[in-house]
């Protein structure tokens, strides 16, 4: 029976994910305001701009950019489901994959250049992105023996710190903050892959990009899963609201680096941190320091 | 609900369309944190298709007309038009010279005029709000359309 209420509850947590993921954009967007000295908007700001764009009037260049779109949002909303539903996690992450590449095929799908000046940057992002928290879900199928979510149920931050220190930067760019805001760059090419959409079908697209975010964030607060259901609320709401302040001074006291300097940064050191991670596990697995 | 989400999250396009600047640097001036026209939910898009609001400075020439004319066709109802300035208003004092056409208003329809030269940062905020008013009544009329 237990059980079954908790298959419900994680269903409705699905069904507001989004409401959530707009409320951390928002607290985000305060803080951000907050640091630069501005007022800055309501905590609502966010979740405000997506009903007003879903009740625009919307115009899209051909159907092929609208049926991309509306599959990504579908394989990151299924992803989202996976992941918080307590299933398999790389079948999330790998879905949550396939909608970015959708999302580009959109982007690509219309004759605009500055749309595929940003789809080839989006590429070059998700070439990024995706290795490090691939090796990331990887080591922690290793550390539990299992990628089902539901069965990851000890803090496994205390044996891979390395591996959520890494997840900071998959953030920062995923949510196309500075210094990574290499496919949406302002003032350089406007909006990148999302240049050509408009009103409602932008919506679509904003829509679908908080089901991705929510995914990267489920994938970084798995590490910090406990027994204690009451104690991992608190856990994980402390890290979510400490990531978001991390990520504003961050994005606040950087400008915008070169997609080459993110994809070393990227492939070198967080990478690289993630698989010292693992080694040192290995090595201690195999009793050779006890 | 649906009109406070529309009014509270207007996103602006800003245009030149051979202004002097003087105008232009009033309207960055909202941005800074001394004005911070983001409490109000503005922000400033460079693109035509996101936007909702757009700000013309300057007297439209000859040249830039038919590019105003594009980028409001480009963008999504319901949409609004402000004419900062005195010289996107009526076109003074450039009137009647060769290469102008005049006021916005002789291209694209405008919901409304501020006044000055350059117009202010206070009088600016003013129009935007007065503007978000319109855009009520311009999302209630596309209400009825859907409805009837």
């Amino acid at each position: 029976m237990s059980s079954v209420l908790e298959q419900a509850a994680s269903i409705a947590l699905w069904a507001l994910t989004p409401v959530l993921i707009g409320l951390m954009l928002g607290l985000d967007r305060v803080i951000t305001a907050r640091l630069q000295g501005r007022k800055g908007p309501g905590l609502l700001q966010s979740l405000r701009d997506l009903f007003k764009l879903l009740s625009k009037k919307g115009s899209y260049v051909n159907s092929s950019q609208m049926a991309f779109a509306y599959l990504s949002l579908a394989l990151y909303a299924i992803a989202a489901f996976v992941l918080i539903t307590g299933s398999d996690v790389m079948t999330a992450f790998l879905l949550s994959g396939v909608g970015s590449f959708l999302m580009v095929m959109a982007a690509l799908s219309v004759r605009s250049p500055y749309s595929h000046l940003g789809a080839h940057r989006e590429l070059m992002q998700i070439m990024a992105v995706e290795p490090v928290v691939m090796l990331i879900v990887l080591s922690m199928g290793y550390v539990s023996g299992t990628f089902l979510g539901s069965s990851m149920d000890y803090v496994m931050f205390l044996s891979l710190p390395l591996a959520a220190a890494a997840m900071v930067p998959m953030l920062v760019i995923r949510l196309e903050k500075s210094p990574f805001d290499i496919a949406t760059a302002h003032s350089e090419i406007v909006s990148g892959p999302y240049v050509e959409f408009s009103g409602r079908t932008l919506g679509i697209t904003k829509l679908a990009h908080w089901f991705e975010l929510a995914v990267m964030f489920g994938i970084l607060l798995l590490l910090f899963d406990t027994a204690d259901q009451a104690l991992g609320l608190a856990i994980k709401t402390v890290v979510v609201l400490a990531t978001v302040f991390i990520i504003a001074i961050i994005d606040c006291s950087t400008a915008r680096l070169t997609r080459w300097s993110m994809l070393r940064f990227s492939l070198i050191f967080c990478l690289g941190a993630v698989a010292l991670n693992l080694l040192v596990l290995y090595i201690i697995d195999l009793g050779v320091l006890g | 609900m649906k009109k406070e989400n529309l009014a509270r999250s207007p996103w602006l396009l800003h245009f030149d369309t051979g202004s002097c600047n003087g105008c232009d640097i009033e309207i960055w001036a909202l941005l800074s944190p001394t004005y911070d026209l983001e409490r109000f939910g503005m922000i400033n898009k460079g693109n035509p298709k996101h936007a909702d609001i757009l700000l013309v400075t300057g007297p439209v020439s000859l040249k830039t007309a038919p590019r105003l004319r594009n980028l409001y066709d480009q963008m999504p109802e319901p949409k609004l038009v402000v004419a900062c300035g005195d010289c996107a208003s009526t076109g003074s004092p450039f009137i009647g010279c060769y290469n102008v056409r005049g006021g916005v208003d002789k291209v694209i329809p405008v919901d409304v005029y501020i006044p000055g030269c350059a117009c202010r940062p206070e009088v600016l905020i003013d129009g935007a709000v007065m503007a978000l008013q319109k855009w009520r009544e311009k999302a209630e009329a596309m209400d009825r359309e859907v409805k009837a």
